[in-house]
């Protein structure tokens, strides 16, 4: 008998232990940010959460449209008080740990991002690890989230995709994690590069659900550009092909496309760039840092609007070497802005260095931001068209006058 | 008390691997990352092969008579003062250990995952699962080692393989790049965390039903689990970078965080995490039981049992007493603990072997 009592003792004490822990949290007492933006105004942050309408999102019948997002915005003098400070607009507490971009404006990057970066570093819900970071480009980070987008619902979705995407096949801009921007911050002389994002057509319709009934919306997201940093402060942008150049240097480009100039004058061809592979490495010639840098890039031949014969594999060549020339030329185009106009070693060529030739790195260290414009550099391009398509010559043959 | 439970050297060596890896899978890289950054990992490799030597010493400290714990090998050949002394330090080392452990994984717990659950609910629990496991004896234990060793090698196996699309050679270079200083600095803990901390094992050597495979056991299990930790290191540098790690509070967790095949396979580090917490949780185990036997040998109880409530309710204080707040810990279990470490498992069993040597001449000059 007794020992049936211990028995039930020992059962019903065990239910004690299911119920769960002290920090559990329900769905429904979640707001999802999907989003987070940061802007100074003044001397505070300006923090805007975009968080995800369940309702909206789910798929359903019927019903009207509502905007499938919401976004809160405070100021407080630090961002973890003004992420707190959202449960004074919201009735549930923001949860991070789906943040999928995180958007910094231009105003705030001109000042420096540098302390902002705690925050999102310390706090447990945050994953740094797969977190992107955008620049607003001439514009607030709060008003870039606000703008609604189609095709995917949330717009912080759709910018993780359309980065994703971009970065396999277009490569014009810099697509980092936060934790990325973290370890260049952290690896001396090395600078950072960020993707920008920009607002296409009227900033003030963006947020209304109108803007997304068209089926061309007035207002639209697009990524643009480079951000180009010096430590943790934006010093100026590179444009689309600048972009590409560094991407090229930096060994981020997956595949691209490019075009060039046909050999026997006139008309262009475009290729498909399917692979590249940079190598990058330093030696010091004469006393002096030298840095060459070799890609290897693979391709097809994807458009073809000039007369030559492609049945020839000396034609093939030809477009190769014209193919290899005009990587090179982005990249030296991308290299003269940031060398001679930034002046901030976002390459990491000063890691190359230090890696290649450790004991030489030992005494240009201290004077590299003043070394670096001066580093020659020596490009090289290797180009390999191995495909033409689906056809040999081209249906276009211009006519000769 | 002669103690009749038995273990082979089979499952010596999985409680050796596993005692190795313990809480150093946790917070041991972060320390020769700090101190030697990239070079880091060869700091890993001179903790592994110090390590392995260390071991060799105690063990042939506690071959001088395998029949004994030691607790009574100390009284045996320091008489009993002086003997039991020595053992009191001794148990005053481990209890300090498994606190310090627990206040580890409760850190980890809090830190991490569920900040507002109070660090001493997670102790309370670990402890009560401890006391559980210690209770039923230590072969019962080592029994659920046994069996836990191949998923945790499982575990370890997928998060290595996972790992490897996110290498960056160039992480890793240059070699060498601030002389061989900062590299012995940052493989003292390496040393002693994983490695020295096995000395407690010496309290089970007599329950070894094959004495003289212990070497051998021990050698092997310490090799397997440092092995395992020279590759968390050397990824964390690789993946993780050095720089990001020697800031990390956790840079396993943080490399477990990088895993992300296909966006599909991702998310996982909790489960990974849980996996680490077991390892701690059988060092803590092996602690309590080394502890509460050792005690009972000294007090010349009949049985350990009786002490593992007691014992518990001394740990749950001494955990939160530890440290006031987590830099204080970090700061002296950095500085301070592997010289704790160092006195018990190298100057004890020297201290023993000079004492069995005199001895031995004291016998044969009668």
């Amino acid at each position: 008998m007794n020992n049936r009592i211990f028995v039930s003792i020992i059962l019903i004490s065990f239910s004690l232990l299911l119920t769960s822990c002290w920090s559990r949290k329900e769905l429904n007492d979640m707001a999802i940010a999907s989003a987070i933006g940061i802007d100074k105004s003044g001397k505070q942050y300006r923090v805007s959460v975009q968080i995800v309408v369940p309702s909206e999102v789910a798929a359903k019948q019927g019903g009207g449209y509502e905007t499938p997002i919401t976004l809160y915005t405070t100021t407080a003098k630090t961002i973890f008080e003004a992420v707190r400070k959202m449960t004074t607009l919201a009735p549930r507490k923001v949860y991070l740990a789906q943040l999928r971009v995180v958007v910094f404006g231009e105003a705030i990057a001109r000042e420096g991002i540098g302390p902002a970066l705690d925050y999102l570093a310390r706090d447990h819900e945050i994953r740094e690890e797969d977190l992107y970071t955008l620049i607003a480009k001439g514009n607030t980070a709060e008003d870039t989230l606000k703008v609604l987008t189609r095709l995917t619902k949330i717009p912080a979705v759709k910018m993780f995709g359309s980065l994703k995407t971009l970065n396999r096949y277009w490569a014009p801009t810099s697509v980092v994690q936060l934790s990325d921007v973290m370890f260049d911050l952290i690896t001396e002389n090395k600078h950072l590069a960020i993707a920008g994002i920009q607002i296409v057509g009227v900033k003030e319709q963006g947020d209304t659900k109108k803007n997304v009934e068209a089926v061309d919306p007035a207002t639209y997201l697009q990524f643009a550009d480079t951000a180009v940093f010096h430590d943790d402060k934006l010093i100026g942008w590179l444009n689309e092909s600048e972009s590409k150049g560094y991407n090229y240097i930096t060994d981020h480009v997956n595949k691209t496309a490019g075009h060039g100039t046909c050999p026997n004058g006139g008309g262009t061809f475009a290729i498909d760039v399917i692979r590249t592979k940079t190598k990058v490495t330093g030696s010091i010639e004469d006393g002096k840092p030298r840095i060459d840098v070799a890609v290897h890039a693979e391709g097809n031949i994807a458009d073809i609007e000039c007369d030559i014969d492609l049945t020839q594999p000396k034609s093939i060549e030809q477009l190769q070497k014209e193919a290899g020339d005009k990587v090179s030329e982005v990249i030296k185009k991308a290299l003269n802005k940031i060398q001679h106009e930034y002046k901030s070693d976002v390459f990491g060529f000063g890691e190359v260095l230090h890696r290649d030739t450790p004991r030489a790195w030992k005494k240009i260290k201290k004077n590299w931001n003043d070394i670096f414009p001066t580093v020659s550099v020596n490009v090289n391009s290797d180009f390999k068209i191995r495909n033409i398509g689906t056809m040999g010559n081209s249906v276009y043959q211009p006519s000769e006058e | 008390m002669p103690s009749t439970a038995k273990i082979s050297p089979r499952q010596l060596t999985i409680l050796a691997a596993i005692i190795t890896v313990g809480d150093s899978i946790l917070i041991l890289p972060s320390i020769p990352t700090y101190e030697a950054k990239m070079d880091a990992w060869i700091s890993a490799m001179i903790g592994l092969a110090v390590g392995l030597l260390v071991i060799q010493l105690f063990v042939t400290a506690g071959k001088l008579n395998p029949k004994l714990t030691l607790v009574e090998l100390n009284e045996h050949i320091f008489g009993k003062w002086f003997g039991t002394t020595i053992s009191l330090l001794f148990l005053a080392y481990g209890l300090l250990s498994i606190s310090a452990h627990l206040r580890e994984i409760g850190d980890f717990s809090v830190s991490q995952t569920m900040p507002d659950t109070p660090i001493e609910a997670i102790h309370i629990l670990l402890l009560f699962i401890m006391i559980l496991a210690v209770r039923l004896g230590l072969e019962t234990f080592t029994r659920l080692a046994e069996i836990i060793f191949p998923w945790f090698i499982l575990f370890f196996l997928i998060f290595t393989i996972s790992l490897l699309p996110a290498i960056d050679i160039n992480k890793i270079q240059p070699v060498f790049d601030n002389g061989i200083k900062p590299i012995l600095r940052g493989s003292i803990s390496s040393i002693a965390f994983p490695f020295m901390e096995l000395v407690v094992l010496m309290m089970i050597f007599p329950n070894v039903n094959n004495a003289s495979q212990i070497r051998r056991s021990m050698s092997i299990g310490a090799l397997i689990g440092g092995i395992i930790l020279f590759i968390i290191i050397t990824l964390t540098i690789l993946v993780v970078g050095a720089e990001p790690a020697s800031r990390s509070m956790y840079p396993s967790y943080d490399l477990a965080k990088r895993i992300n095949i296909g966006e599909f396979f991702q998310r996982i580090e909790v489960a990974l995490a849980l996996v680490w917490v077991l390892t701690t949780y059988f060092k803590l185990t092996v602690y309590l039981y080394v502890f509460s036997r050792g005690l009972a040998q000294i007090l010349r109880l009949k049985d350990y049992r009786m002490l593992l409530l007691p014992t518990g309710m001394i740990i749950v204080v001494l955990t939160l007493a530890v440290a006031p707040n987590i830099s204080f810990y970090n700061d002296y279990t950095d500085k301070y603990w592997p010289f704790l470490d160092t006195t018990f498992s190298v100057f004890l069993p020297l201290l023993l072997l000079a004492g069995y040597a005199v001895r031995k001449k004291m016998k044969s000059s009668h």
